[in-house]
């Protein structure tokens, strides 16, 4: 048998990202910009995308690039009023690195969190 | 860059309504300030993409998400927000920053904690020159009627220097207060 290659794409590195940073306790929301909602909105408009409760792919707000290998990410998230904004930021930041590497077998170059609000869950 | 304070969360950076700038660019009419001005171009061309978007969901017969408006303006006040970060952190990964206008949502939070004190406007702007993450504090409050002003707005500066450090992750150099209102509770 000939072992062939394995590629993962940018749009799992994506999904990765946003599903860990989603999940990670404090994080409320992730915070697209207006370009980023455009092209996610068209993509399911193109796309024919319909999911069960009519809310969009949850990757928006979430940039990826992957450079030589190495997957680039910055996050745009909103995080638990009350709680250390960077306590739970750099637990994302980690949560996001570990899962790139041990989920996708990426290489991490960079994970960039911009705290965009902070609100009541 | 000086950040105004929270409750214009829906003014572009120049002051303009991103409401009105959508009308203006669904009516294809934009005004003479809005043609000249890059913060109206750049958000223009956003509620540009947007419309063409939410037109492709209709010509495709989906229904747009439910919330989708709320989603449009949380948009446009995350591509404020982008204009002035604070940066908190930076590990063996990246940094990690804070929108200005974020910070001063924790910075009000805090001020509110003191008896006799509600906060108005507030702006964080990190100081040129100084390391990373220091910042100057402005916020406005008003006093409740009766309490004592000098201790309340004391213990407001206490309560934004412990959250400013302990919660948004950045340090507030200094903290300048202005009284701007009485109030008086309700019988």
């Amino acid at each position: 048998m000939i072992v062939g290659r394995t590629v993962v794409e940018a749009p799992v590195a994506e999904k990765l990202v946003a599903l860990t940073v989603l999940s990670t306790p404090g994080v409320i929301r992730l915070e697209p910009s207006i370009s980023a909602l455009a092209a996610s909105l068209s993509r399911r408009a193109l796309g024919g995308w319909r999911s069960g409760n009519g809310t969009l792919p949850p990757t928006a707000g979430v940039r990826v690039e992957i450079t030589d290998g190495a997957v680039s990410a910055e996050v745009a998230l909103s995080i638990e009023l009350g709680r250390s904004v960077p306590d739970v930021a750099a637990d994302a930041q980690q949560r996001v690195a570990d899962a790139l590497r041990e989920l996708g077998g990426f290489a991490v170059a960079s994970v960039t969190i911009l705290v965009v609000d902070v609100d009541r869950p | 860059m000086a950040i105004k304070g929270v409750d214009d969360a829906y003014l572009l950076p120049c002051g303009q309504d991103a409401a009105i700038l959508w009308d203006h660019v669904a009516l294809g009419e934009l005004d003479e300030h809005e043609l000249g001005c890059e913060h109206c171009q750049a958000a223009s061309a956003g509620f540009l993409a947007l419309r063409e978007a939410t037109g492709e969901l209709t010509e495709a017969d989906l229904a747009p998400p439910r919330d989708l408006t709320e989603r449009i303006m949380r948009a446009v006040r995350t591509e404020r927000r982008r204009d002035a970060f604070v940066p908190i952190a930076l590990t063996e990964l990246g940094p990690i920053r804070i929108a200005a206008q974020a910070a001063a949502v924790v910075v009000r939070f805090a001020a509110d904690q003191a008896a006799g004190v509600i906060s108005r406007s507030c702006a964080i702007e990190q100081i040129a020159d100084a390391p990373d993450g220091w910042c100057e504090v402005r916020l406005d409050l008003a006093l409740r009627y009766g309490v004592d002003g000098m201790a309340a707005v004391s213990r407001a500066r206490e309560l934004i220097d412990a959250a400013a450090r302990e919660l948004a992750g950045f340090e507030p150099a200094r903290i300048d207060i202005t009284v701007v209102d009485i109030w008086q509770e309700q019988a």
